[in-house]
């Protein structure tokens, strides 16, 4: 049976593999992830099954003489992980058993909570388990997580309550996303959807997600309302992300009788789109841009077969393969058949009535758009969209809520298609205008009121998210709808220094102070504001690696190739 | 559709007068009145005459009468009377349909769709580099880290890195002298970069002393000061990052350092290369262009010119062999290449390759000077080399040329650690006869 410290380990890396930087971490743990990462990791379980034998290595190491002790499980391990990742688990399994039970009130009983959590540590009273009676007592293993995200690149999601009652237990209540029920709940609601034409059986996680937030009151669950009501799009893109995985495991030809217990494993391989256009003649082609299973522990075997050929899926950025190199014709959707991985069958392109695109955030110039992220307040982007959407988007820019560049009809592989070039969000006054193409509208309204823009500067990648270098700080610019100065507070999180209170004037860039190298963590304190809080590193020049390319070029000189100094004849390569 | 929405609502009220003072009225008249947000928008049409009507948005309230604020505002306004209006109204009461929106809290929008930073082939037409500024050595040594680091990237985002350093020259030229140097290579389009693989490659006439080439950082240099004696030599007149030399245990250090031990990668590459004509048909081709859609001119030995006698009619083109310019007329993008009318092909690559290519297609003959005493190579700067052969050149010592005016006020590049075998083989390749000098 897997020890605590391989469960502590094989935990993490499931929730961070393949995760690219700036992504908002869940620990979202409940009984299909613990046999999942069962199945992937340890291969061989007891006969109680993956989730007991989790149960049991952290009763095993958590437990002694019939008190919790996590004396064990503080700070950071020797393998660099955080020792108390497998506890903080268990705390989140109890929350999402906590909430099988259908009464949902506006604050959830801490009473509940910890009965739930008692059973998950072999307890079978009430209240906080013994060695937990002090209010708190593992925040600290909370914190030590969210600072090795940060550090690593990633956002954390898991936060206090801000009432007394919740103030702890919203720690692991925040993580869980789906909880128990929810997935039977959801996919029943699918299928519905589907049976009544209201849902398509491929869409990407983006179209899912907006056919969520329209169809937000249809779902009786009021913890599923909440979550699909979330107003911050970085968590409610992970709550999309978690509905989608349930949707792309829909087997869609058997009708699902009877909820099953096996995990729910997505099929279908995520893909948005690739756009790249030829700068001499203008030509434009688009291409199908799979993306990475998140949660990938190795290196990828996948591979896409195309006729006779198979064509391997390479890493290009991270969360994303290289595009398809060859055109994809937007009204074909019949999936690709997928190799090389037990969970993922096929990938298609996502049957979707309109893109939005975005520039390349590592070459804006480049003239390459495709579908990396939602753009941001005062973020421009490409929406490529079927001509039945123009009277909707003429009423958005009539009412100066949206305005755009150009427009350009695509012809050939993409005829009745319509580019509407470098859009842009002008105004947060939505509300008044009503919807007549409600996907493309809700895909469209803001969110938030105010977005961190950092531009510029020198920008290294790595392991840990990258970061600016030093003395080559970005410019930030503060896009906002208001016209009022945004107070915002700099904070070294590697040291224990405070940190720096200045004014961003909206839309106006100013340089940011002259920092050290370290992790800083850049927010917003002006309350009227919505807006994303950043992280921001910046690396010393002597900290600097020198990497592999990994599509090495080398000039050619029909008998050899040149790489830089390096000189290889062909009959030697 | 979520029915507990307000819909926006449009009142319009007749006024008179310019439509610019009318708009900055009625805004000053929101903002005093704190009603920005219910009233998010003011409709007016585009260049009226004498009596025109206003159009505000009204979000929030149902019903009618106006309540007090808003009434306030038309007061403050001067709007006397209203009516309320829908959008489709709002066309028919304006005379042109052209309708001027003026928003409350909204972002300006000041579109840029075509961004591209050109081709980075395409050489700008003033031809001489700029002189060396020592401020700036710095900043090419934290270029090349910075590449070392990022390892592979884009052309956009290599122009992008030469700005935030505040290199003053044009990204094209670094670009150039980072391969020739063998610090980078790119891709045939030029589209994208990687930087090389960290090397120590000899001179061919100190076989003791070593250089490096490809990826280099302050902690790859701090290693190497604990195998021998460094030298740091800035190049010399045109500005790029330093030579970093090395004497003494040379394998060991490169075993060391997963440095790749290249030898005197010179005189090698140099047997190695290619005749002129064979290394042509290893240049990437531009299939078929479209030049209907594109300005042309052509290199005329000194500038470009335009070339009213060539022409494209369907798949074929007719116009002397030689280095064109193609500019998009739709986004101004440039791009030059050498068309080869015989076989009917558009070939890229180097900018200085291409002009040698149509200089020798027009029968022009170079002559190189080698001088044996010192190793130094003078070729005329108008008859550069490609970038793969003047490769050999720098290579050899691991600095770019220097510059020098003869007499008669020619302009040479000067490479210097060549020895007469390297000269001999290069010039046989390129069909060029060189002229020795043995004095010094």
């Amino acid at each position: 049976m897997a020890t605590y410290s391989e469960w502590n380990k094989a935990i993490t890396e499931y929730f961070v593999s393949g995760l690219p930087a700036g992504e908002i971490v869940y620990l979202s743990v409940d009984e299909d992830a613990l046999r999942e990462i069962g199945q992937r990791v340890f291969g061989e379980t007891t006969a109680s099954g993956w989730v007991e034998d989790f149960k049991a290595a952290v009763q095993m190491k958590c437990v002694t003489d019939g008190h919790v002790t996590l004396d064990d499980i503080w700070g950071i391990g020797l393998d660099g992980l955080p020792r108390g990742v497998a506890f903080l688990a268990a705390m989140v399994l109890a929350a999402h058993s906590m909430a099988e039970e259908e009464h949902e009130e506006a604050h959830v009983s801490d009473t509940n909570y910890f009965t739930r959590l008692q059973e998950v540590l072999g307890f079978g009273e009430r209240g906080r388990p013994p060695g937990l009676r002090e209010a708190g007592a593992e925040e600290s293993l909370w914190e030590t997580w969210n600072h090795w995200l940060i550090k690593r690149g990633w956002l954390p999601s898991a936060e206090r309550g801000r009432d007394t009652i919740n103030r702890y237990i919203n720690y692991p209540i925040s993580q869980s996303l789906l909880r128990a029920g929810d997935k039977e709940r959801l996919e029943r609601r699918l299928r519905e959807a589907e049976r009544a034409g209201q849902l398509r059986r491929i869409w990407d996680r983006e179209r899912l997600g907006t056919w969520l937030r329209v169809n937000a009151s249809r779902f009786t669950s009021r913890h599923l309302q909440a979550l699909l009501q979330e107003p911050d799009p970085r968590h409610y893109e992970a709550v999309a992300e978690a509905v989608y995985s349930v949707y792309a495991a829909v087997d869609w030809e058997h009708d699902a009788a009877s909820p099953s217990h096996a995990p729910v494993l997505q099929r279908r391989l995520s893909a948005g789109l690739y756009r790249a256009e030829d700068s001499l003649s203008g030509a434009i082609t688009y291409y199908l841009y799979p993306q990475q299973p998140r949660r990938q522990q190795a290196e990828s075997a996948l591979a896409l077969r195309k006729g006779d050929e198979t064509h391997r899926l390479r890493k290009e950025r991270p969360g994303w393969f290289f595009p398809l190199p060859w055109p994809e014709d937007l009204a074909n959707h019949t999936p690709y058949e997928l190799t090389g991985d037990a969970q993922f069958k096929q990938v298609a392109l996502p049957e979707r009535g309109f893109w939005i695109l975005v520039r390349d955030p590592e070459s804006e110039d480049s003239g390459v758009f495709a579908s990396w992220s939602a753009p941001q307040v005062g973020q421009e982007f490409l929406l490529l969209c079927q001509e039945r959407y123009a009277a909707q988007l003429q009423i958005l820019k009539e009412e100066g809520l949206l305005d755009w560049h150009s427009e350009f009809p695509l012809t050939d592989l993409y005829a009745g298609w319509i580019e509407y070039r470098e859009c842009l969000v002008i105004s947060s006054h939505w509300n008044g205008v009503l919807p007549q193409e409600e996907d493309l509208y809700e895909a469209l309204k803001p969110q938030l009121t105010a977005s961190i823009h950092l531009t510029g500067g020198l920008r290294v990648a790595d392991q840990s998210g990258g970061g600016w270098l030093e003395g080559m700080s970005p410019t930030l610019t503060v896009r906002t709808f208001n016209d009022w100065p945004v107070s915002l507070y700099l904070q070294n999180i590697t040291t224990d220094e405070a940190g720096v209170e200045f004014e961003a004037f909206p839309n106006k860039p100013r340089d940011l102070p002259p920092l050290q190298p370290g992790i800083y963590w850049l927010q917003c304190t002006d309350e009227s504001q919505r807006i994303r809080s950043h992280r921001l590193r910046i690396i010393g020049w002597e900290k600097l690696e020198n990497p592999s390319p990994k599509q090495p070029f080398a000039s050619d000189g029909g008998t050899f190739s040149l790489a830089g100094a390096v000189l290889k004849t062909k009959e030697a390569l | 559709m979520n029915e507990s929405k307000i819909e926006r609502r449009y009142i319009g009220a007749l006024t008179v007068g310019k439509t610019s003072k009318v708009l900055d009225r009625i805004c000053q008249a929101v903002k005093s009145c704190q009603q920005t947000r219910t009233i998010p928008l003011i409709k007016v049409e585009k260049k009226p005459r004498g009596q025109f009507y206003v159009f505000l948005a009204i979000e929030g309230i149902a019903g009618d009468p106006l309540p007090e604020p808003i009434r306030n505002v038309l007061r403050l306004s001067g709007l006397k009377n209203y009516i309320w209006v829908t959008p489709n109204d709002i066309k028919d009461m304006t005379g042109s349909g052209e309708i001027e929106t003026q928003g409350f809290h909204t972002l300006a929008y000041q579109p840029l769709w075509d961004r591209h930073v050109g081709d980075p082939f395409d050489l700008p037409e003033d031809l001489s580099d700029a002189h060396h500024d020592e401020a700036q050595q710095q900043s090419y040594d934290r270029l090349l880290y910075w590449l070392s680091a990022v390892a592979e990237g884009s052309w956009e985002m290599f122009v992008g890195a030469c700005k935030a350093l505040r290199l003053t020259e044009d990204a094209r030229r670094i670009l150039r002298r980072l391969v020739l140097l063998g610090h980078l290579e790119c891709a045939k389009d030029g589209s994208k970069w990687s930087v090389a693989p960290p090397a120590l490659a000899l001179h061919p006439t100190q076989p003791d002393v070593g250089f490096l080439c490809g990826q280099r950082t302050p902690r790859l240099l701090a290693r190497l000061r604990e195998f021998g004696s460094v030298t740091e030599t800035p190049q010399p007149f045109q500005p790029g990052p330093a030579r970093i030399e090395i004497a003494g245990e040379l394998d060991a250090c490169a075993a060391a350092l997963n440095l790749h031990p290249a030898g005197a990668v010179a005189m090698r590459l140099a047997e190695l290369l290619p005749s002129a004509n064979e290394w042509q048909e290893t240049l990437a081709r531009i299939e078929k262009p479209n030049t209907h859609t594109c300005h042309i001119e052509r290199w005329d030995g000194r500038q470009y010119a335009d070339c009213p006698d060539f022409y494209q009619r369907d798949d074929e083109y007719h116009g002397a062999s030689g280095l064109y310019r193609l500019t998009r007329e739709a986004n101004a993008f440039r791009l030059a290449l050498y068309f080869d009318a015989a076989r009917q092909r558009w070939l890229k690559g180097d900018w200085y390759g291409l002009r040698f290519l149509a200089s020798q297609s027009a029968g022009l003959e170079q002559e190189p000077v080698h001088q044996s005493t010192t190793n130094e190579l003078r070729v005329l700067a108008a008859e550069r080399w490609p970038l793969l052969y003047e490769r050999a050149l720098a290579l050899a010592s691991g600095l770019l040329p220097q510059r020098a005016t003869d007499n008669a006020q020619a302009a040479w590049l000067v490479y210097r650690d060549i020895p007469a075998a390297l000269t001999g083989t290069l010039a046989q390749k390129l069909n060029l006869q060189v002229k020795e000098h043995s004095r010094a």
